[in-house]
Formats: structure tokens, C-alpha cells, sequence
């Protein structure tokens, strides 16, 4: 019996892990892709600027 | 001169135990027969063909080192003082390779840098917690067997040893048993990589059994926003290895040749990607195959304990390619009958074997169906998965 609660701890160690590594890999995308929006709009405005001040 | 001493291998045969001569004989005979096997491709033909060789060759050149002992020039893995084994480094011609490669784990190193090179993590970052669930659910036979094999009488290293087969990932295996059951680490390993061979052939069976045919033609619709640039993979690479290098130190070897081999990759370093497939990834598998043939001794491989290893492993892969396919009915209910659960057979991380199982098995009804980037993301994280575990393991076995 101690043998199986045994097994059981660790899958829920692995499970907890796994799902912790799925909510990084989920954030650091989202982080990565707002990054690259902010840094599309923040050269739109440069230009806008750029072209108003022509 | 007796004859026995001018044909020693036949000499030995009559020397030695009857029960050590019939198991060279046997072993003889099974070397053979997996040449055979890797050569008509029923097993895995790049680890078969030299483990054959290896297996009949060291069974067949047994010699006489002395009046009253016998063994071979290939390899001795049993020796443990440094002067012995200094000795032995300049008379066995493997000996080099084993104590300088394979028994501090380097080659499985090696082939796991291998995997890593040619590894796409872009699947599993475009679906991280359906990939990510499927894997643990096909763990259910590396958790399962664990409790049943120390009920068979197994101690707790040799144990998770063989529990690590479910993983179906041959350097792992390795890698684990040399760490928690140095004794049983030759007839784990082999085992395991035999069973790995006959997974292509078994598993498509299993999805049979428990997929029925208009569940198994589900296409999956991708969506569109998933494009992963090579600068997400390499940041996913370096911040995972070292995240689970904090967590696991003792499997930070094998955490590190994995996401490596990635990185390199996806950096687009062509010709380390090269050196890394062509040169170690083939090379270490070679060797890989001939030292776990050469190591099949019969003195060495002669243990009560093979049998319930046999059993244990081939339960192991079983359950966890159930698990895998109950993964996959999972994300089916929760993605509103819309995902196919053949898929879940790809969680079990024998890459890219099981994700192409799952692909032919879902063309075979439905012609159009592509599932191959679901399936990949979830052999990798498989990867990921067992990596965890074995790594939970070789740190908390030896605390028990």
C-alpha cells in the first residue's frame, strides 16, 4: 500500500510540473507575441509621426 | 593439444555449467535471430543488427583465461578496483568504450542530444496543455507497474528501473537503471529496447481494440494563429532546461543534451545540427546496440529476476499505451467530441515511432486527416513528461 501512494505522489508531482510548464510555455508565448505587437505599433506611430512632422 | 584448448568457444561449452553452456547456445541462437529480425524490419534494424552480432559473437568467443577460468576479450563489466580495471582497458576492446561512454551514461547523452536535433518543440508549443495532458496520462504504466513490481519482490531502484520502460525511451532506461539498479541495468535495458522495437507493431492493435472506426477518422481543425518563430523555441529551450535542472539536478544531464540538440537546431547551426544527427546521434545508437549485444552474456545476463523483467516490462509499455489512448478520449470530451483520440498514443514518447503509428492509423480510415503536429507536440512533451518522472525517481528512491 505505502507502495502505491508511493506512485501516486509522484504522478501528482510530475502532474502538477507538467501543468505549471503548459501555463509558462502559454505566458512566455502570450509575452512574446504582445512584445512584438507593441514593437509593430511603436514603429506605426514613429512613421505617423515621422510623415506629420514632414 | 586437446582440441578443447585449439576451438576454445566450442571448449568452454563442455567446461562450464551446463546451465551457462545451454544459455550461450540459446543466446547464440537469439543474436542471430535478431539479425534477422532488424534485417527483415519486424524489429528496429539501427539498435537489432549490431546488438545481434554483439550478442552471438560474445557468447560464441568465450575463452580460456586461465586453468580454471574462462571470458571473453570483448568487454568485463563487472570489474570495480581501479587496477583491474586498468588492466582490462588495455586487453578488451570494448572495454574503453563501456567505462569511458556507456556506464557514466554519455552515450545515452548522446542519443538523447540526437533526439533533441531532430525534435520539433513547435508542436508542443502551439498546443501545450493538450500535448502536456496526453503525456501525463500515457506515464499511467511508468506509475502502475512501479507498486506490482516491488509486490513481485523487486527492490525500490530496481523497481522504478524497470517502471521507467512505460516511458518507451530507450535512453532513459538506460540511464535510469545504471543510476537506481546497476546490478539489473544489461537485461533492463535490453528489454526495454526489444519492447521498443515490437511498439510498432503491438500499438496499432491496441488503437484497434479501443478506438472504434468512426471515432478513429476525426480530423482535427488547426487553428490558424500558430506560427512559432525559432526565437520562441530557443527561449523555451534554455529557460525550461534550466527550470528543470533546478528541480531535478541528478537527470541534468539528460535535460541538457535534449534542449541542446534543440537550440542548436533551431538556431540554425547546420552544420553542428549535422555533426549532431550524422556523427553522434548515429554513432551512439551503433554503439549503443553493440554494447548492450556484447553485454548479453550468459554469466552476466543469467538472473531469477529476467523473467518477472520480462513480464514487468511488457506491462509497463501496455499501460502506457492505455493510459495514452484514455488521455486522448480525455481531450476528446473536453474539446466536444472534435479531437481524435488516436492521438493519445503518441503520448507514450517513443519519438517519432508512436506519432507515426497514430498518423497511419487515422489515414487508414480517413485519407484527409492530418494529426501528425498534434501528435508530434505530444511524443515531445512524452519526452518532457518522462524526463520529469525519471527525474522524481533517481532523486527520491535513494531517500526512501
Amino acid at each position: 500500500m505505502k507502495e502505491v501512494f508511493f506512485a501516486m505522489e509522484i504522478y501528482l508531482l510530475a502532474f502538477v510540473i507538467s501543468l505549471v510548464m503548459a501555463f509558462f510555455i502559454s505566458g512566455m508565448l502570450w509575452f512574446t507575441r504582445f512584445i512584438s505587437r507593441e514593437k509593430v505599433i511603436i514603429k506605426e506611430i514613429k512613421e505617423e509621426r515621422k510623415e506629420a512632422s514632414i | 593439444m586437446s582440441l578443447t584448448y585449439l576451438f576454445q568457444g566450442f571448449g568452454t561449452l563442455f567446461s562450464q555449467e551446463p546451465r551457462i553452456a545451454i544459455s550461450r547456445v540459446v543466446l547464440i541462437f537469439l543474436g542471430i535471430f535478431l539479425v534477422y529480425l532488424g534485417k527483415k524490419g519486424t524489429l528496429e534494424p539501427l539498435i537489432m543488427i549490431p546488438m545481434g552480432f554483439g550478442m552471438a559473437s560474445v557468447n560464441a568467443g568465450v575463452l580460456f583465461l586461465s586453468a580454471t577460468k574462462t571470458g571473453t576479450l570483448f568487454i568485463d563489466p563487472l570489474v570495480t578496483d581501479t587496477n583491474g580495471l586498468m588492466s582490462i582497458l588495455q586487453i578488451d576492446f570494448l572495454q574503453p568504450i563501456y567505462t569511458f561512454a556507456f556506464s557514466n551514461s554519455l552515450i545515452a547523452c548522446l542519443v538523447f542530444m540526437g533526439i533533441g536535433a531532430i525534435s520539433d518543440v513547435g508542436n508542443l508549443l502551439r498546443f501545450p496543455f493538450t500535448s502536456m495532458l496526453i503525456a501525463l496520462f500515457a506515464e499511467l504504466g511508468t506509475i502502475a507497474t512501479f507498486p506490482i513490481a516491488t509486490a513481485l519482490g523487486l527492490n525500490y531502484g530496481e523497481a522504478a528501473a524497470i517502471s521507467i520502460v512505460g516511458t518507451a525511451d530507450g535512453p532513459m532506461v538506460l540511464f535510469s537503471s545504471l543510476m537506481l539498479a546497476p546490478k539489473l541495468f544489461v537485461p533492463i535495458t535490453v528489454i526495454a529496447y526489444l519492447y521498443l522495437s515490437l511498439t510498432y507493431g503491438g500499438y496499432p492493435f491496441l488503437i484497434r481494440l479501443m478506438i472504434p472506426k468512426e471515432i478513429r477518422g476525426i480530423a482535427v481543425k488547426v487553428s490558424k494563429r500558430s506560427d512559432i518563430t525559432s526565437g520562441q523555441k530557443i527561449a523555451f529551450d534554455i529557460i525550461g532546461c534550466v527550470i528543470l535542472c533546478l528541480l531535478f539536478s541528478v537527470a541534468a544531464p539528460l535535460f541538457l543534451s535534449f534542449f541542446l540538440g534543440n537550440a542548436i537546431k533551431e538556431s540554425g547551426m547546420t552544420k553542428y545540427t549535422q555533426m549532431i544527427e550524422d556523427g553522434f546521434l548515429y554513432g551512439a545508437t551503433f554503439f549503443l546496440g553493440l554494447m548492450l549485444g556484447v553485454l548479453c552474456e550468459a554469466s552476466t545476463i543469467m538472473n531469477p529476476k529476467v523473467l518477472i523483467l520480462l513480464l514487468l516490462g511488457m506491462l509497463a509499455l501496455l499501460l502506457s499505451g492505455i493510459g495514452g489512448i484514455i488521455g486522448g478520449y480525455v481531450v476528446y470530451l473536453i474539446n466536444g467530441k472534435k479531437f481524435n483520440p488516436t492521438i493519445g498514443i503518441a503520448g507514450v514518447s517513443c519519438i517519432p515511432s508512436t506519432a507515426k503509428i497514430a498518423q497511419h492509423e487515422v489515414v487508414a480510415i480517413n485519407k484527409r486527416a492530418v494529426i501528425i503536429q498534434f501528435a508530434m507536440g505530444a511524443s515531445i512533451c512524452g519526452v518532457i513528461t518522462s524526463a520529469i518522472i525519471t527525474g522524481i525517481y533517481v532523486s527520491m528512491i535513494p531517500l526512501l
